[in-house]
């Protein structure tokens, strides 16, 4: 709310009171005053913006390119000097985002040089330099604006080369993993550690696909995104790694269900290569026992089950990773209730819907009709999910101490 | 104002990267070896993908026996293929793992390996200089005219610049 019209509000009761004379909550109101600042200028200034930048693009074809590249520089210089100005004159908020759209066009004006000189580059270079920049201009004036920006660059050179030339760029890859990793440190916060997370899962995938793995390997990302959770002595990161490294290999062990039995059939080459597979699974799995079993408390042991590598048994195998995946969340949902613990309830009821979910379409949907298939299925997670949700509600009410 | 140098800085550290990009592609077109290929006719499909052209070349599909090294060469690998004039055109001689001494009349292209066809015999190469970016518009002209050649200037240290579009059979 508006604190002078809170303020207007709330002192007329202070005065009724006989807490303050009218005077004085005149005064106080009027010490606000100036805060109530003037959003005309913004507006102006962002239609004039627009403006050029609408005519910029609607005659770029026609401007010379040695005027285009004037037109890039100076567009550079001109967004880091007004936010440099505004954040000398103190405002910060309105600084960073002028310095921020400063690196934006950065990255655009890599693209358009490209395209004067019709460069074709088979490479995340222009990513490279964009992310550096991004996470140089983080380190001067570290803000959650410019680790997002940074985050996202690395991120979207990390997709963009392995979708548009399936190759992966280490230098980017370094970029993402350790330039935004300390940022993330830097900030500290819980969502940006998830980010961060999500970040690692991507660089991940891209580098299977730039390296034509199969899709098996992300047990071993996740498992190390997991072993990260055990290392890093940060509660908050502990908590987000652990939480993604989970997420992702659930999903995983669902896409084996649907996937692994043709995979296993029709290509026989899907199987990862496994000297290295092992090697790597075991080191891991090796410091995350270690270290679990140094701190020993809240160990959560049965975690480890979903990284087994069930798929070696073969063809049948999607059958045994359903169960699993069913009986790892049974095993949280009980141990959830056991404990008392909300949140692992949820998480547990949210396991076992997806599961049950899963399970249903994999082996009812060749049997019954497709219509009754939707119904049935919709009328059992209808129950399901009301047990569940009756048996949590009771669980958490008690959690809370009986209080509603 | 220590912060307030380091963004002065890093706004030239910008314009240097920027002017780099512009300025080793610009002295390529002044200074590089101009060097005509033959491409295929434009497909049309490609023609309005977005605001530029396709350009295949007669070199981006060559026979796998150019190959000239130990070996065969890997998918997403760097090669470097040397170029020798023959008439008003350049052609593919040799494709090597490494870049190769030429001599006169030969030029040397970095390219990137894009399938080896074993069953056909042929390899496919990108060079980096497959777009032609054209004015918004100006696609279907471009599509009319047919242009069969392009001419390329390739700087002493291998960079690579699109200069123009040559139309021989329309005249």
């Amino acid at each position: 709310m508006n604190e002078r019209k809170w303020l207007k509000k709330e002192g007329a009761k202070w005065i009724e009171k006989g807490l303050i004379e009218e005077d004085q909550l005149k005064g106080i109101v009027s010490l606000y005053d100036k805060k109530s600042n003037n959003l005309l200028p913004i507006l102006a200034s962002l239609l004039i913006g627009l403006g050029v930048l609408t005519f910029i693009a609607s005659n770029w074809g026609q401007m010379s390119d040695l005027f285009r590249f004037t037109l890039i520089c100076a567009a550079l210089i001109g967004f880091n000097l007004t936010g440099l100005y505004l954040l000398d004159k103190g405002k910060r908020t309105l600084g960073i985002a002028w310095i921020g759209i400063g690196t934006l066009t950065f990255g655009a004006g890599i693209f358009l040089t490209a395209q004067i000189f019709h460069i074709v580059s088979y490479s995340a270079n222009a990513f490279v330099l964009w992310t550096l920049i991004a996470l140089l201009t983080y380190f001067i004036l570290p803000n959650r604006y410019y680790y997002l920006l940074s985050l996202v660059i690395g991120t979207a050179g990390l997709i963009y080369s392995a979708v548009s030339f399936q190759s992966f760029s280490i230098i980017l890859a370094i970029l993402v993993v350790i330039g935004v990793g300390i940022t993330t440190l830097k900030e500290n916060e819980s969502l940006f550690y998830h980010l961060y997370a999500v970040a690692l899962t991507i660089t991940g995938i891209t580098f299977l696909v730039g390296y034509d793995l199969t899709y098996i390997w992300m047990t071993i990302v996740f498992l190390l995104i997991y072993g990260l959770s055990e290392w890093i002595p940060i509660e908050k990161a502990r908590f987000a790694f652990k939480n993604i490294s989970l997420l992702g290999v659930v999903i995983l062990t669902l896409v084996h269900v649907f996937l692994l039995e043709d995979m296993i059939r029709y290509n026989e080459n899907m199987m990862p290569a496994l000297l290295p597979y092992f090697l790597l699974l075991l080191i891991t799995l090796g410091f995350i026992s270690w270290s679990k079993y140094r701190r020993a408390t809240e160990t959560h042991w049965i975690d480890l089950i979903l990284f087994t590598p069930l798929f070696l048994i073969g063809e049948t195998a999607s059958v045994y990773y359903l169960l699993l995946v069913f009986g790892y969340s049974l095993y949280i949902l009980v141990e959830g209730y056991k404990l008392e613990d909300p949140t692992q309830i949820n998480w547990g009821t949210f396991l076992f819907l997806i599961s049950t979910l899963v399970a249903y379409i994999q082996l009812a949907w060749d049997f019954l009709p497709k219509s009754m298939f939707f119904l049935a299925g919709g009328i059992l997670l209808f129950l399901l999910s009301w047990y569940l949700e009756r048996r949590r509600r009771k669980w958490v009410h008690e959690a809370k101490g009986g209080q509603s | 104002m220590i912060r307030k140098k380091m963004i002065y800085l890093l706004i030239v550290l910008q314009l240097i990267i920027l002017g780099g990009i512009a300025g080793s592609h610009y002295i390529t077109l002044q200074t590089g070896e101009r060097v005509t290929l033959e491409t295929e006719p434009i497909d049309p499909k490609d023609l309005f993908h977005g605001d530029y052209v396709i350009l295949n070349y007669e070199i981006s599909r060559l026979p796998l026996s150019l190959w000239a090294d130990e070996g065969a060469p890997h998918y997403n690998e760097g090669v470097y293929v040397v170029l020798k004039e023959s008439g008003e055109v350049y052609e593919a001689s040799s494709v090597h793992n490494n870049r190769p001494d030429t001599e006169e009349g030969e030029v040397v292209l970095k390219a990137i390996v894009r399938g080896v066809m074993d069953h056909v015999g042929e390899l496919r190469l990108d060079y980096g200089i497959e777009r032609y970016y054209i004015e918004e518009g100006t696609g279907r002209q471009i599509e009319e005219d047919r242009p069969d050649r392009v001419a390329i200037r390739v700087a002493p240290w291998g960079q690579v610049t699109i200069e123009e579009l040559i139309y021989t059979s329309s005249e």
